[in-house]
């Protein structure tokens, strides 16, 4: 799934690779120094929404600003929004993974299963182990033997969920023991313990996708992959790389929300790996690979919940909330659609 | 890479940001022990099942009966959303959760979130885990195995019937509730004089049922009653009567369990004799009940104190009293 277009290299995000036509560079109308508002628009526009959102839902939704529902609200975004910062990787590079769901099924089983035998020590390993391993086959047959990841994640997606059906024998594992639950439902410092991990998982991936040489490879593959190999970028090896990521955030998720659930079985979470790809999505990285951000993925994956949350509190129709939060990710990208082509015109003219 | 040191403050103001808001939040936050009326809570299975919204149809119009404001979320057959969904109304100053869920295994952090806050925990079917619930409504599954042992033995002495072999299908083993209709059901017709002379699991499964009918009539010839734990089951085994030339109502006595459609439409066509129906708007109607009892802090007398089990009484739909729709 590597775009291939011939699209030239003016991402601001891989300046630092190779020398960009000036009109990249020099500041546009409007701009304040350095800075373009069309890329701060890009990387933080979410974020303000966001921002604006809890401002309006402060003010107008009964019990949202409620300390105990505003922790709920950060607690749930960890989940999605974990695995979302690993599928920001694959998804820079042109790629997805939508075997995440079925990942989340079998490392949650498996954490809960390990935690329900005392065993906490694996219990808290294993699972990321097994879903760096899911990764790795991932990212060979996308990036070396040149399978489309859509097939490619699709099929690990069936296989690893019968897989965990059989070993699950189709029963949920079930634990209630503190020293692992508390891991979901606890709190450090009044902060909820899965969002506290959730921060820590997107500075950490938001530091190497700008400040490693890794990082930066993502950016030049997505934007173009052969431009990006003729100047000596390992194309394969990264997006191998960016594979084994996304595998072991959804691990990372898996367990925390077993933690969070005191149960998991084979069935966890139907349409998870969409909600993820939706988070990434709604927070500005695009499809075809090459631009995006993190802080757009972290704010988007919040920015899901809390619509979630104040339709719950509003007691709006479930029907009606479907219908409600696919308008809003419609909207959110048909806006950025016209934009961006609004945007280059601006520059063009 | 133009701008990393606004990209934290972003970060941390936003941080900060969340948590300062809901610091302050705190204050604005609705007592739920005020004079007005009391909101009671129901997290729901999935409303795109019949049954559900007829026991989401009970449960509202018997909490509204009651006075108190009502307040529904959707599971929409999600573990994760059930939690979720359930912790937003827990925080929306309700001051009884009912809860019908999707997976009981579940119910353990929600009854604790629940707890903590002072909120009693009613369970409306399906299961309870391992959780601490304050009670579970159920249907008395039981005494429906028994009225359906008894109308199967008037149809048969109404028929002229002298044969004594019965069978008896079962749901999957898991479902520990389900498995009392079968108990009941045996324990009754050995009474009235009759023998069980083959019980098999159909893993409520139609097509099991229909398997599982087709070895029973190999095995047992002269069979004269099959009971089953479900509809699809029964409708199966009415459909494998069909094809080996006998009918579900008259030669052999075919009683399900539910009130499925499917099973409604069998007995109108004559192919099977009657089922037990449960009435989930009646178990939604008993789990108000339970709340106010548990808010007031009233006693409760349960069928099953050792699980804090209270029974729902089932009806016997037959021909003669078909639901007309």
């Amino acid at each position: 799934m590597m775009n291939e277009t011939k699209q030239i290299l003016q991402d601001s995000d891989a300046s630092t690779l190779a020398p960009l036509p000036p009109s990249a560079t020099t500041p546009r109308r409007g701009g304040l120094g350095s800075i373009s508002w069309d890329v701060v628009w890009e990387r933080y526009g979410i974020a303000t929404i966001l921002v604006l959102l809890w401002v309006v839902a402060y003010f107008n939704v009964n019990y949202f600003g409620n300390v105990d529902n505003f922790a709920e609200v950060l607690r749930q975004s960890s989940f999605v929004g974990i695995a979302a910062v690993g599928m920001t990787y694959v998804i820079l590079m042109g790629a997805f993974d939508l075997s995440v769901v079925s990942t989340l099924g079998l490392c949650a089983w498996l954490a809960v299963t390990l935690a329900s035998k005392h065993q906490l020590g694996l219990a808290l390993t294993l699972p990321l182990l097994v879903g760096i391993g899911i990764g790795m086959l991932n990212g060979t047959m996308v990036a070396y033997l040149r399978i489309p990841a859509f097939i490619v994640t699709l099929a690990m997606q069936f296989l690893i969920r019968g897989y965990t059906f059989i070993v699950a024998g189709g029963d949920n594992a079930l634990y209630a023991g503190k020293e692992y639950t508390s891991l979901g439902t606890g709190f450090i410092a009044g902060v909820p313990t899965p969002f506290i991990i959730f921060i820590i998982v997107a500075v950490v991936g938001a530091v190497v996708l700008r400040n490693t040489p890794f990082g930066r490879y993502i950016y030049a593959a997505g934007s173009n992959a052969q431009a990006a190999q003729v100047a000596g970028v390992p194309v394969k090896r990264t997006l191998f790389w960016g594979f084994v990521v996304v595998g072991g955030c959804t691990a990372l998720a898996a367990v925390l929300l077993g933690a969070r659930l005191y149960t998991a079985g084979p069935g966890l979470e139907p349409g998870f790996e969409l909600n993820v790809i939706a988070a990434v999505v709604l927070g500005g990285t695009r499809l075809s690979g090459g631009r995006g951000s993190l802080i757009g993925t972290f704010a988007a994956a919040i920015l899901f919940t809390t619509l979630s949350n104040v339709l719950n509190l509003l007691s709006i129709d479930p029907f009606v909330q479907q219908v409600v939060t696919g308008s809003v990710l419609l909207i959110a990208l048909s806006v950025e659609g016209v934009r961006s082509r609004l945007a280059e015109r601006l520059n063009r003219g | 890479m133009r701008f990393p040191k606004l990209n934290k403050l972003l970060i941390i103001g936003a941080t900060a940001g969340m948590l300062a808001l809901s610091g302050c939040g705190a204050s604005t936050a609705a007592s739920s022990g005020g004079g007005g009326p009391k909101t009671i809570g129901f997290s729901v299975y999935d409303m795109q099942y019949g049954y559900f919204q007829t026991m989401e149809k009970g449960t509202h119009a018997a909490a509204t009966a009651a006075g108190y404001n009502y307040k529904l979320f959707d599971e929409k057959s999600s573990e994760s959303n059930m939690v979720s969904g359930t912790q937003d109304l827990l925080n929306q100053g309700i001051s009884a959760l009912i809860i019908s869920p999707f997976q009981p295994g579940a119910l353990g952090p929600i009854v604790d979130a629940a707890h903590a806050k002072k909120i009693p925990v009613v369970v409306d079917d399906i299961g309870g885990g391992s959780s601490n619930y304050d009670a579970i409504v159920i249907s008395d599954n039981a005494n429906g195995g028994k009225l359906a042992a008894d109308e199967m033995d008037k149809e048969l002495k109404a028929a002229g019937k002298t044969g004594k072999k019965v069978a008896s299908i079962t749901c999957e083993p898991s479902a520990v509730y389900a498995a009392r209709r079968n108990v009941g059901f045996d324990a009754e017709i050995t009474t009235l004089g009759y023998t069980v002379v083959s019980e098999v699991s159909g893993h409520s499964k139609q097509e099991e049922g229909y398997k599982d009918t087709q070895d029973i009539l190999n095995a047992h010839p002269d069979i004269v009653g099959i009971f089953s734990c479900n509809d699809p089951m029964a409708v199966g085994a009415a459909q494998a009567l069909k094809d080996a030339g006998k009918s579900g109502a008259k030669d052999v006595i075919v009683v399900g369990f539910n009130g499925d459609q499917i099973a409604l439409d069998a007995i109108k066509n004559g192919q099977m004799a009657a089922t037990v129906q449960q009435q989930p708007d009646k178990m939604g109607a008993m789990t108000v009940d339970l709340a106010t009892k548990l808010i007031n802090k009233t006693a409760i007398t349960f069928d099953n104190p050792g699980a804090r089990e209270i029974y729902v009484p089932v009806n016997l739909i037959t021909k003669a009293n078909l639901p007309t729709s």
